[in-house]
């Protein structure tokens, strides 16, 4: 776990930095925006379309909707696909694997590498969820939080679909570039194929942006169980491929 | 110590190890020789199970430790990190002892990795296998790529790990070091094994024959000239005019040439 935690610092302080980089350009300036909006309301209101402009004023709105809706939601399949597509197929890249798995069993190896990866992601955005309570309370602003704890559920479960769906790509491939292409081609084609109504469930970003929790429909339970569940199948299913991969 | 009994292992058509048994016993040094692609690297890995053999049975009794072909550490380690590294994953592994053999390699611990040569790092790898207590040595080429002098050390080295008890299977390119340090060898071409015994009765067992071209000789054909044809036979085939021929000789005619 030592060196899983070490092989991971660099990508996870990145994540860590890009994300607060995104926050802190975000919470501090909503006024400065509402300003900006009210300079070029003519072009606002042209492009906002059925958007809500006027509730951006409010404190929650512009949290949950800016941040949890746009900024950080954006950017939770990417996090869940940057943990996990080194994991495995970096060892194989550079030979580095021998030297676990004549020390190890397959079961550790694997077990260690995906669990440790999935503690760090979770500390993170579990971090990134409540940052908004933290950052409300320190800059003194009204915020309800509940909204937070279930927008935390939502990117939490998404960021685990696309860290198993990329993870099975590592055990796959023995390059670390094509677990990242293949991950981010299918974020892509989901995204577009996802705009088709039949096919509206392969939009994972409609869940993860969560726009039935802003309405007070609360956790979207059923999809929740159906990504966790896709989500423990392709894990177990890359722990087999990578029981029986030839070294 | 180490027993494998009817090993087979194919890559979709291609037969890379077919049907091969041979014994390890303690205090033994045992080595797998033959030219590149004969199976030897995939008989080691089916052994430490880095690949999984399509049948036969592999019996290890006890620890192992494995020293692959390609000596690939963590290039983003310090060599003072990748022992701490090893001393996390390794069982019954001697930290003291390694910065030891690390000391005496002249290795600097704050080395990173990434800046040592391919001899360095070969050397950091034989100084974290030589620190774990193991009862069989596996070792894939493990002087690939020093010079002569460290080589020459880590033959002893690896005497010494058969003086105190412990197997050790090897493979090598280089004839005179097999000579050097080998009990027993095995002889492998295409995923077989054509022949295998201690070093000494391989070395008594084949002669060489000289004949007239196209004469039928029962043994390997190792070299012709315009009238004549040189074999390695062995030595009851061999009839009175016979000449003693040295185990790279030998080697290069068994791997070599097709049986006649």
């Amino acid at each position: 776990m030592i060196k899983e935690l070490y092989d991971m610092r660099v990508r996870s302080l990145a994540i860590l930095v890009i994300c607060l980089v995104l926050f802190f350009t975000l919470a501090p300036f909503q006024g400065k925006l509402l300003g900006l909006m009210e300079e070029y309301k003519d072009i606002v209101e042209k492009y906002a379309g059925s958007f809500p402009v006027e509730k951006l004023k409010e404190w929650n709105f512009y949290i949950y909707s800016q941040w949890f809706g746009k900024n950080l939601g954006q950017i939770i399949p990417i996090i869940g696909v940057l943990f996990a597509f080194p994991l495995f197929s970096r060892e194989y890249e550079n030979g580095t694997m021998e030297f676990l798995l004549v020390r190890k069993s397959r079961r550790y190896v694997f077990l260690s590498k995906t669990l440790t990866a999935i503690l760090v992601m979770t500390v993170e955005l579990v971090f990134f969820a409540i940052l908004p309570v933290i950052y409300s309370s320190i800059a003194g602003k009204n915020f309800e939080s509940v909204y937070s704890y279930q927008y935390m559920v939502h990117i939490l479960v998404g960021g685990l679909f696309w860290f198993s769906i990329t993870l099975l790509f590592s055990t796959i491939f023995e390059d670390q570039v094509r677990p990242l292409l293949f991950s981010l081609g299918l974020i892509a084609i989901t995204t577009v194929v996802g705009l088709i109504k039949p096919l509206r469930f392969l939009n994972t970003y409609r869940y993860i942006l969560g726009s039935g929790i802003m309405k007070g429909e609360g956790i979207d339970v059923s999809y929740t169980v159906y990504l966790s569940i896709v989500s423990l199948v392709l894990i177990f299913i890359s722990y087999l491929i990578f029981k029986e991969k030839d070294i | 110590m180490l027993r494998v009994e009817g090993l087979k292992k194919s890559y979709g058509n291609k037969i890379a190890v077919n049907d091969i048994s041979f014994e390890v016993d303690r205090g033994e040094i045992f080595a797998l020789l033959g030219p590149n692609g004969a199976g030897k690297t995939t008989t080691l890995k089916c052994i430490v199970g880095l690949r999984k053999k399509d049948s036969g049975k592999v019996e290890i009794d006890g620890k192992y430790a494995y020293l692959p072909e390609k000596k690939e550490l963590y290039r983003y380690f310090t060599v003072k990190k990748m022992v701490e590294i090893a001393d996390y994953y390794t069982e019954e592994f001697d930290k003291n002892k390694a910065y030891k053999l690390l000391s005496d390699f002249q290795i600097d611990l704050k080395e990173k990795i990434a800046n040592l040569s391919h001899g360095m790092v070969t050397q950091v790898y034989l100084a974290l296998l030589l620190s774990q207590n193991a009862d069989i040595y596996i070792l894939d080429e493990p002087t690939w790529g020093l010079d002569p002098v460290m080589r020459n050390r880590i033959i002893e080295k690896i005497r010494g790990l058969s003086y105190e008890g412990k197997a050790v299977l090897y493979t090598s390119h280089i004839l005179a070091e097999v000579e050097k340090v080998a009990d027993r060898v095995a002889i492998m071409s295409e995923g077989h094994i054509l022949e295998m015994d201690y070093l000494d009765v391989i070395k008594e067992k084949y002669v060489a024959v000289t004949v007239r071209k196209g004469e039928k000789v029962n043994g390997y054909k190792w070299k012709e000239t315009e009238n004549e044809e040189v074999y390695i036979v062995k030595r009851e085939d061999a009839g009175s005019e016979y000449e003693h021929v040295g185990f790279d000789v030998i080697f290069e005619a068994i791997v070599g040439r097709d049986r006649k």
